[in-house]
């Protein structure tokens, strides 16, 4: 083996070498947020109500106007597109979420991922749900503007400022301490006034406020709670994601009839259309 | 350096490696979740393959002073393992968005870098004692194995007395002391550098001791964030970490009908690995068992009153519950776990484990499989409940993991446990679109037509807006009986999804789907076109076996299509991350499998290119490695039904492959013939074998099926015992051979097999999904009818006196 061969050998070890620990390096620096476990920062950024001086919390439900907000317009006006390409075609739905400034509800390491078609993580396990997520379930709530709607986990608050570009009547509990309270501030300066807020176990619901037209459960669950049932209203409705947190596509809707009595019906998010028999009996 | 001490360093070292995998088994299912403890193994072979390759490249400096590199190996080997571990912990890896950022790939392959490391430092001592001359390699080799096979054995009795993080720091320990006996003594600086190693090797385990770390996104830290959670128990053991949880803010209830408004008692949550497994009730009187009267679960109870039942899987006691409250004269609930079982009977005896104790209530600790086979009792009501969480579930992390509890055979073994009134009944979430459910109905009809019964007449299946529960009769199903469905489900909300009499119009009214999909799907299980309805659906709902015991794995082909066509990237919520995964470190281990093995082929890397009997020497040492991997994964499975328990099942048959394989490597240096011909002898020895076990290794296993624990242990390590000494013969003899012509060939050839062990390892379960445990065996017997061609073109060993240096 002649020394050019050894040299050769060698640069092309280094070379193999130097290209996976570039990649690793490139991936941890240029292309990777680092995950934070830190809720999302609330500090002011670059969004702050344009149109809408941020209202006093006593100040009229039907004199509600959201507040609005132009950064990142572009990026919001792309992400209505993207949930219109999931067949949700509802104009009064795509324009909330055209409306809201959803980097204002994400960590700092993540603003650039912000309007991106993805769940992403706001802190303490929980996340902030995929846009169309959060647009769908909202849709289902049929929400009118005198609507008095009810969210169990308010998590970054991103949710029920959507549902505040529908009904200024929105009450939210979180359980998780710092996330309640950062949502609050964050509430409070994005303008987000009308937005009753309460750290506290969403289990049992908010009996003073209650009964509500909807009520909206962001985190996934293994069963529906009894007292949520019994603060909704008849002829109300309640949006829950059943399963775990890997797996919260099988939303179910649950209806309260104006006698009391419920049903549930599954929305998949996928048109599912199995192979069937044709079968007279089963028509 | 002496044999001896060569020996006793190699065992150590093979021994610590074991117990290192298994520590960071434990370590990666607690952070992550089962299918990343899976990926050690692959990363521990990856470690082998790329100590082969770097020491293909290093070797004429390696030569210059082997002992002094195999010392040098050890003690590195001893400080990466508590400075990989706290780097490790820096990697955000973050699983939850595995299918969302693919940049999160980027953080997998980095923390398998970092945990590569101990492992690349003790294969690199393992290896260069095998550079020895080759009429040591034999005794080398055979050290490597027996001491590897007794900490497989060692593993399990570990791991009961120490909890992770120390037994970390003995496999610290262990690989320092195997530096330390094989320092080169004749040199006046090694006392000095043993002492300075020692001290580093103790601040280091003193100073960094491993904190194991828990996903943000499992149950356990989510609920100690929330205010007033408390952890009242904590204990540690082979079947996980057990974790009990207690405040207001736990409301563990099960699947609940909506029809139940009532609160539930108080309860403590039990998590295992840090995710919720059950809950126990504080129940003191036995009508507060009620709630659990509103589950589809007891649906059972309301066709046969009073009945006697066995549980299988008693968990937090729920389901005992259920009988009593149902005022079962007797009951019987399996209990796989044993610390679960003397946590109910101790610490938590008086907030709800006492249920455990309640009269006419018998716990007994075993698997269902092994019960089933020895009892000979019969029951009433058979009752399977869910035992997965409901989020792990639903995002398939069981897919990659086999389950002997729902296959044809289980179900089979259940109904034959049922008095002639008797029901069974088994209950899985309920997911959309429906897979697990149909899954279940279609294996208890398959069940029940092995026994010449017509399914139509003897299934029922209802469900909630969570659960689907099927229920199987011994009896075919009267009118009283459906009639007691019926109103057991009006009463609850519940659907009614398949009765003997149903008619359409009674189906898909509480919880509504798009389609009466399970009255629909039901109706062609049952019918002459089930094949094709199966063949067609977009998961896999066919029945499970023993020979593709995956029940969880509901994902084909044809899925993808579906997910692709029909929701673009929402289809992502619906993947398996367990299957998914391991497709991903099938590609990832065979890339860079594939790379380790051509680089010392590089001009000039090693002087591996243009060798004489390069090719034959790739050939064998891939056939040879993937072969042995594939047959101990397949043996391991029978095993694990007949031992009737996993952990156990799993150090028997690792520990007695390896140790007979050790035993047969270490014969092979005795025997007179020519290399070329032990091989051959070897191969097909195990050629026959295997064939003898693939045809009549069921039959033997069932035959003793019914015998005590201690004799099917012994019976397990004969049977395995012939076929691994066979085994053991390859690998050492063809080291031997290639080292005797060819010394630069040895470290490629421990790289080829490395390489090759990894792919096999990570292949198995996909292949074991896709055609069976049976025919991976044959595949395995296939891959060693070959080896054994081709270590007949290995280089000949006549061409003794080549000049190398020795381990002396």
């Amino acid at each position: 083996m002649t020394r050019r061969h050894v040299t050769l050998s060698r640069t092309l070890l280094a070379i193999v070498v130097g290209t996976i620990l570039a990649c690793i390096v490139l991936g941890l620096l240029h292309v990777l947020p680092i995950p934070q476990t830190a809720p999302a920062q609330d500090e002011p950024t670059t969004a702050q109500p344009t149109t809408q001086e941020s209202q006093p919390a006593t100040q009229p439900e039907e004199a509600w106007q959201p507040p609005r907000f132009d950064a990142r317009q572009d990026d919001r006006d792309r992400m209505a597109r993207v949930i219109r390409r999931y067949g949700l075609v509802d104009p009064t739905i795509l324009k909330a979420m055209a409306a809201v400034p959803r980097h204002e509800f994400v960590p700092k390491d993540y603003q650039r991922r912000a309007y991106a078609d993805t769940p992403l993580p706001i802190g303490f396990g929980q996340t902030i749900s995929q846009p169309y997520i959060v647009a769908e379930m909202t849709r289902q709530l049929n929400l009118t503007a005198k609507s008095r709607v009810l969210e169990i986990g308010t998590g970054s608050g991103y949710q029920a400022a959507v549902l505040t570009e529908l009904t200024p009547r929105v009450y939210t509990i979180e359980i998780v301490g710092p996330l309640a309270g950062a949502a609050a501030t964050r509430f409070e300066r994005l303008g987000y006034d009308v937005i009753q807020a309460r750290h506290g176990d969403g289990y049992y619901g908010w009996e003073e406020a209650a009964p509500f037209d909807a009520i909206i459960v962001t985190a996934a669950a293994a069963q529906v709670p009894p007292p949520l049932l019994k603060q909704l209203a008849p002829g109300g409705r309640m949006i829950i994601p059943i399963g775990g947190p890997m797996a919260v596509q099988s939303l179910t809707v649950i209806d309260k009839a104006e006698d009391g009595t419920v049903r549930s019906r599954s929305i998949m998010a996928v048109r599912f259309v199995p192979f069937l028999r044709k079968d007279p009996a089963a028509e | 350096m002496s044999r001896f001490r060569t020996r006793l360093a190699v065992a150590l070292i093979a021994m610590a490696v074991i117990a290192l995998e298994l520590a960071l088994m434990r370590v990666l299912a607690l952070r992550f979740w089962h299918h990343f403890a899976a990926m050690v193994i692959t990363i521990a072979l990856l470690g082998f393959g790329a100590s082969g390759t770097l020491l293909t490249i290093c070797r004429r400096r390696v030569l210059t002073r082997p002992a002094a590199w195999l010392s040098g190996s050890a003690m590195a080997f001893a400080l990466a393992v508590p400075i990989c571990l706290a780097a490790s912990r820096l990697v955000p890896l973050d699983v939850q968005f595995l299918a969302w950022h693919l940049g999160q790939i980027g953080y997998v392959i980095l923390l398998e870098a970092i945990l590569l490391v101990p492992f690349l430092f003790a294969a690199t001592a393992l290896c260069v004692a095998l550079m020895d001359v080759p009429e040591r390699i034999g005794g080398h080799y055979a050290a490597n194995l027996i001491g590897s096979g007794l900490g497989a054995l060692a593993g399990v009795g570990f791991m009961l007395v120490l909890t992770t993080p120390q037994l970390l720091v003995a496999v610290s320990i262990a690989a320092f002391v195997a530096g330390v006996i094989a320092l080169p003594w004749r040199r006046g600086r090694t006392a000095v550098i043993a002492i300075l190693f020692g001290l580093i090797v103790g601040e280091l385990n003193l100073l960094v001791p491993y904190r194991p770390l828990l996903s943000p996104y499992k149950a356990l830290p989510q609920l100690l964030a929330m205010d007033g959670t408390r952890r009242i128990h904590q204990t540690e053991g082979p079947l996980g970490r057990i974790d009990v949880l207690a405040g207001p803010a736990i409301h563990a209830g099960p699947a609940l009908s909506l029809q139940y408004a009532e609160p539930l008692p108080d309860h403590k949550l039990l998590l295992i690995d840090g995710d919720a497994a059950g809950s126990v009730y504080d129940c003191t009187k036995q009508s507060q068992w009620r709630f659990m009267d509103f589950t589809t679960a007891a649906a059972p109870y309301h066709l046969r009153p009073a009945p006697t039942a066995l549980i299988i899987g008693a968990g937090g006691g729920a389901d005992i519950g259920l009988a009593r409250y149902h005022h079962s004269p007797r009951t019987v609930a399996l209990e796989m776990n044993a610390q679960l079982i003397r946590l109910m009977k101790g610490r938590l005896a008086t907030c709800g484990g006492s249920i455990y104790d309640a009269p006419n209530v018998q716990v007994v600790c075993a698997e269902a499989r092994g019960y089933l086979s020895r009892a000979d009792q019969t029951f009433d009501i058979v009752q399977l409940p869910t035992t997965e969480a409901l989020g792990a579930s639903g995002a398939g992390l069981y897919a990659a993991q086999e389950n002997y509890l729902y296959t044809v055979e289980a179900f089979g073994h259940m109904i034959d446990r049922l008095s002639d009134r008797g029901i069974w009944a088994a209950t899985r979430w309920a997911k959309t679109p429906p897979r697990d459910g149909l899954r279940l109905f279609d294996t208890a009809a398959q069940a029940l037509r092995r026994r010449h019964l017509d399914p139509g007449k003897h299934l029922a299946m209802i469900r909630s807006l969570m659960t689907v529960t099927v229920l199987v009769s011994k009896s075919p199903l009267t009118a009283a009986d459906t009639a007691a469905v019926r109103s057991f489900c009006a009463e609850r909300s519940f659907d009614v999804c398949y009765l003997p009499d149903i008619q359409p119009d009674e189906v898909n009214h509480f919880h509504q789907l798009a389609q009466p999909f399970y009255f629909n799907a039901a109706k062609e299980l049952l019918g002459p076109s089930r094949n094709t309805f199966i063949v067609q659906y977009p998961f896999a709902i066919g029945a499970t076996t023993d020979d593709k015991p995956y029940f969880s794995h509901v994902l084909n082909l044809r899925t993808l299509d579906f997910l692709g066509d029909q929701t673009g990237r929402l289809g992502r919520s619906h993947l398996e991350m367990g299957a998914v995964l391991l497709a991903a470190a099938l590609v990832q281990s065979t890339l860079l499998g594939v790379l380790l093995i051509v680089l010392p082929l590089a001009p000039g890397a090693g002087a591996v290119a243009r060798t004489k009997g390069a090719g034959a020497t790739l050939g064998y040492f891939l056939l040879i490695g993937a072969a042995f991997m594939l047959l101990e994964m397949g043996f391991l499975q029978k095993l694990i039904l007949y031992l009737a328990h996993p952990i156990y099942a799993a150090a028997v048959a690792i520990g007695s492959t390896l140790i007979f394989a050790g035993l047969g490597s270490q014969l092979s240096s005795r025997w007179r013939g020519s290399p070329k011909r032990i091989t051959t002898i070897a191969a097909i020895a195990i050629v026959a074998i295997g064939l003898l076990y693939v045809t009549g290794l069921d039959r033997w296993l069932q035959w003793s099926q019914g015998l005590a624990l201690p004799v099917r242990v012994l019976i397990a390590a004969i049977t395995i015992a012939p076929l691994a000494v066979a085994m053991g013969h390859l690998m050492p003899v063809g080291l031997r051979m290639v080292g005797s012509v060819v010394p630069a060939l040895v470290p490629w050839a421990w790289a080829v097999n490395g390489c090759a062990s990894v792919v096999a390892t990570v292949a198995a379960p996909l292949l074991a999904m896709t055609i069976g445990f049976r025919c991976m065996g044959l595949i395995a017997i296939g891959l060693y009818a070959l080896a054994g061609v081709t270590g007949s073109l290995l280089p000949t060993v006549h061409s003794a006196g080549v000049d190398r240096p020795s381990l002396r």
